[in-house]
């Protein structure tokens, strides 16, 4: 794929990470919109975030989404202006343009030439805003060239006045904390220069590469997104003299006046001012409009680089916290997390030490310094590994934010008539329990609508609200996290879901008439048992909600689910805050220490050998009204048991799903927070085994799968 | 610092025994020579794989250079040694008779592994050089390439290993 000139492999990252942002805020945006959320600020961000992609876009030289989002530009522009209103169909095609974008954002990060083919969507699009245009606008609509005009300026005047206004305020500030040596440069640039935004990129780009951009007006935000006037002003600080900048800048074309001067001799001069600052508010007319047609934009832009980017995180949300957030790569944070781990496990090492050369020299003077020595590095430990889990964290929207999108999707898909609320999402989770959660979650959401939710005419007829209540919510309790999904639809049929298990032959009629309503409506966790609406393509892909269930097992968590006919069904996950710390039961077996997970314990027991009995060649015992399989992790894992001295056997019962195993273990340690680490690229997955950890005292503890275990004696069950 | 550029150009080895034959693999991927430490038992790991250490806070699998290379076994004695080395997979531990030095082994005297004279599969040799001064007898020395021993095969049997688990399942 051809790019603009001097764009750098680096360029083309800033870029996708820019894009991944903007298509985000669109989609969330444009599902809001068709809420009829429609305000005029709304609209503004929806608009700005097309303008800023479809400039970088340009930028960058991708012709095809810089066609695209230019075609969407217009469509927000017409919409933000009245021109046209929000339809289902205008929102269809743009949502589309919108994944016809994503598409081609993917395809870069691929590094592959794109397939979209953006001419049939733009046509697409220019369709859609004629059919959507306001009746008496109408004639307005359709003959509005692809342009933002006249009609749209006084929306962004004000915006622009409010923020020059800020601005000049917030230069005062910037200006008193900035050095003596700092630069303060004031630019202005030919009226009759077409593309005053690409001069002034290129004047922050020059700055930027000699020195570091403290503050400039306009915003580099704006100076990308094209927002500029014909004048720039900004202070640098740069070990270059005033007067080189000068003459560095002085060679960029359509620059009719540069001046450049630093801090403390404009201070010493200060009688005799500059007729600065500019007033970026009151004459930018025919400039404020994008600079960019498609490709134009030359710009030497091969340094749109990471600080400018990093800055404009938060785009004209207050100056003032611009600078108080760092992006950093998440394989930092794990390295960082990795050695915290470490200094967690040799502070156990310490305090051990410490514990015995106390009874060695008990009293001293040395061995007491030792102990508080001992105890504020642990203290300092905590505190430390504390912080860097919540470095790690991060909010639970960056999950939830594709549902608003995807519900509207499906609900459109299957005729019914949703909304979504979502509570709880700045909730925090660790980054490596978000990654995992999605999966699950998309799968309950799309059963409430699917299965929950009842078509229009149906609820109207039950006496409900034509629309349907989906409603998800996340929140902390103690350590771990509750995400909630529920429907107001027509809940489970209970019944049904027992009658489907005794077919199955998951549970005996006897026991299905037995249990109460509530067990009964666990049983849809079972493996095997699917209800027939849940085979269609709604549920899909033939996930049940056993795998549901087995993938959050995995994650160490918990779900469990309420129904009330008629009423709606609620689902409620519970998840641990993070993947790389658990708690453990520390068990031996044949001199090894091994750990099983405490969320699968469910008692230890201590039992005779006799009470074991052997049932089609599995060892089992009776316990309560459960036939239990027992499984002896010396077998397992090939070493010698030795057995408790009064000849009873320790059982820990463990539960992975619905079924229950009881595991033999030597000696029950303790329990213990235990850091989670993987075998090591040699050993891959072994069977059984879920990865190490490194105790107190150095040595190692192999991390029992609990889930493989039980799964290995049902297959083997199920087999004969 | 071993594993620098200036290193790699020396052509600096770290010779080491194996069943009475001396072996040398680049200086450079080598982290540290640490003596016999307690190795966990990994259940179902593949034969050669001794176990897993703790080395430097980070789980080191741990690997019988003799097993893998097909020599005879022995018991460990006080000159054994692991050889902790940085490979693309991680860090991983490989147990040796003993280390004796870090040597230089110009390129000119290393010879192209000739399979008649070595007991070990030659997919996983460099070369074979011939060291020694005057005054001494010249010792063969067997210059090992660590990527290939610690992958085809290595994946292979890694690869049969899980196969033979997922039968055992059924």
């Amino acid at each position: 794929m051809d790019f603009s000139e001097g764009i750098t492999p680096e360029d083309i990252q800033v870029f996708l990470e820019e894009a991944d942002e903007q298509i985000q805020l669109l989609e969330d945006d444009l599902v809001k919109l068709e809420r009829a959320e429609r305000s005029d600020e709304l609209l503004q961000e929806i608009f700005r975030a097309a303008h800023t992609l479809k400039g970088s876009s340009a930028t960058l030289g991708h012709q095809k989404m810089a066609e695209l989002t230019h075609a969407m530009e217009n469509a927000f522009d017409q919409l933000r202006r009245g021109a046209i209103e929000v339809t289902t169909e205008l929102m269809d095609v743009l949502l589309k343009a919108l994944d016809a974008l994503s598409d081609m954002k993917e395809d870069l990060r691929a590094g592959v030439e794109t397939g979209v083919d953006v001419d049939e969507i733009v046509a697409d699009i220019t369709e859609a805003i004629r059919l959507s245009a306001v009746a008496a606008d109408a004639e307005t609509a359709s003959s509005t060239p692809l342009r933002t005009t006249e009609a749209g300026k006084s929306v962004d005047e004000t915006a622009q006045m409010q923020a020059a206004a800020a601005q000049s305020q917030h230069l005062e500030s910037v200006r008193s904390s900035l050095p003596g040596n700092a630069l303060h440069l004031a630019v202005a640039i030919d009226q009759e220069c077409p593309m005053p935004s690409v001069r002034a990129f290129q004047v922050v780009d020059l700055l930027a590469s000699v020195g570091e951009i403290a503050h400039s007006v306009p915003s580099l935000d704006d100076i990308e997104a094209g927002n500029v006037d014909y004048s720039l002003e900004a202070y640098v600080i740069t070990d270059k003299s005033a007067s080189e900048i000068e003459e560095l800048v002085q060679q960029i074309s359509d620059l009719i006046e540069v001046r450049v001067a630093s801090i403390a001799d404009e201070e010493a001069a200060s009688a005799g001012d500059l007729d600065e600052p500019p007033e970026s508010g009151s004459n930018e007319g025919s400039a404020q409009p994008a600079p960019t047609d498609t490709g134009s934009a030359d710009s030497g832009g091969s340094q749109v680089d990471g600080s400018h980017h990093a800055k404009s995180r938060q785009p004209r949300r207050g100056f003032a916290s611009i600078s108080t957030t760092v992006r950093v790569d998440v394989s930092k944070l794990d390295t960082l997390m990795n050695l915290v781990a470490e200094l967690v496990i040799d502070r156990a090492h310490l305090a051990q030490i410490v514990k015995e050369l106390e009874s060695r020299f008990e009293g001293s003077d040395i061995s007491e310094a030792l102990d508080r020595t001992s105890l504020n590095v642990g203290r300092v430990t905590s505190e430390l590994q504390d912080e860097i889990m919540k470095i790690r964290m991060l909010p639970i929207d960056n999950v939830f934010r594709r549902f608003p999108r995807m519900i509207r999707d499906l609900s459109q898909e299957l005729g019914r008539e949703v909304d979504l609320v979502i509570e709880g999402q700045d909730t925090e989770l660790d980054r490596s329990v978000i990654e995992e959660i999605g999966d699950p979650l998309i799968h309950l959401l799309r059963n409430a609508v699917g299965h929950g939710i009842e078509p229009p005419e149906e609820r109207v007829k039950a006496g409900k609200p034509r629309r349907g209540l989906v409603q998800l919510r996340a929140y902390h309790q103690e350590n771990t996290i509750v995400i909630e999904v529920e429907d107001d639809g027509r809940g489970i049929d209970v019944d049904r879901v027992r009658t489907r298990a005794v077919d199955r032959g998951i549970i005996s009629a006897d026991a299905a008439a037995r249990i109460s309503d509530r067990e009964a409506v666990n049983l849809i966790f079972a493996s095997g048992l699917s209800t027939a609406q849940q085979v269609d393509a709604v549920a899909g892909r033939g996930v049940g909600m056993d795998i549901v269930r087995t993938n959050i097992e995995r994650l160490n968590g918990s779900i469990s689910v309420e129904t009330r006919k008629g009423k709606g069904t609620r689902f409620v996950v519970k998840l641990p805050l993070t993947l790389a710390i658990i708690r453990a039961q520390l068990v031996s077996v044949g001199g090894r220490i091994y750990a099983v997970p405490i969320s699968s314990v469910q008692i230890n027991l201590r039992e005779p050998e006799s009470k074991i009995t052997t049932v089609k060649g599995q060892e089992t015992y009776l316990y309560g009204d459960r036939v239990l399989p027992i499984i002896r992790l010396s077998e397992v894992f090939g070493v010698e048991s030795t057995p408790a001295e009064d000849g009873r056997l320790l059982i820990v019962v463990v539960r992975s799903s619905d079924e229950q195993v009881g595991l033999v273990v030597d000696k029950l340690m303790g329990q213990q927070e235990i850091v989670i680490k993987n075998l090591g690229g040699v050993l891959g997955d072994i069977r059984g085994l879920s990865g190490v950890t490194i105790l107190g005292d150095g040595r190692l503890a192999l991390i029992i799968d609990v889930p493989s275990l039980v799964r290995s004696v049902s297959t083997r069950e199920y087999a004969v | 610092m071993p594993g620098n550029q200036e290193a790699k150009q020396m052509h600096e080895y770290v010779i080491f025994e194996l069943a009475g034959e001396h072996y040398a693999v680049d200086v450079s991927p080598v982290e540290e020579i640490l003596r016999m430490a307690e190795i966990t038992e990994v259940p179902h790991a593949p034969s050669f794989v001794e176990g897993i250490m703790n080395f430097r806070g980070n789980v080191m699998p741990v690997i019988d250079l003799r097993r893998r290379l097909g020599l005879p076994t022995s018991e460990h004695t006080k000159n054994t040694r692991i050889m902790a080395v940085s490979l693309n997979s991680g860090t991983v531990g490989m147990i040796v008779d003993a280390v004796s030095e870090v040597a230089e082994i110009p390129p000119e005297i290393v010879e192209p592994p000739s399979p008649i004279i070595l007991d070990v599969d030659t997919d996983f040799l460099t070369g074979i050089a011939k060291m020694g001064s005057d005054d001494q007898e010249g010792k063969l020395v067997v210059i090992l390439d660590l990527v290939k021993v610690l992958s085809d095969k290595s994946q292979r049997e890694l690869a049969e290993f899980s196969e033979a688990m997922a039968a055992d399942d059924v």
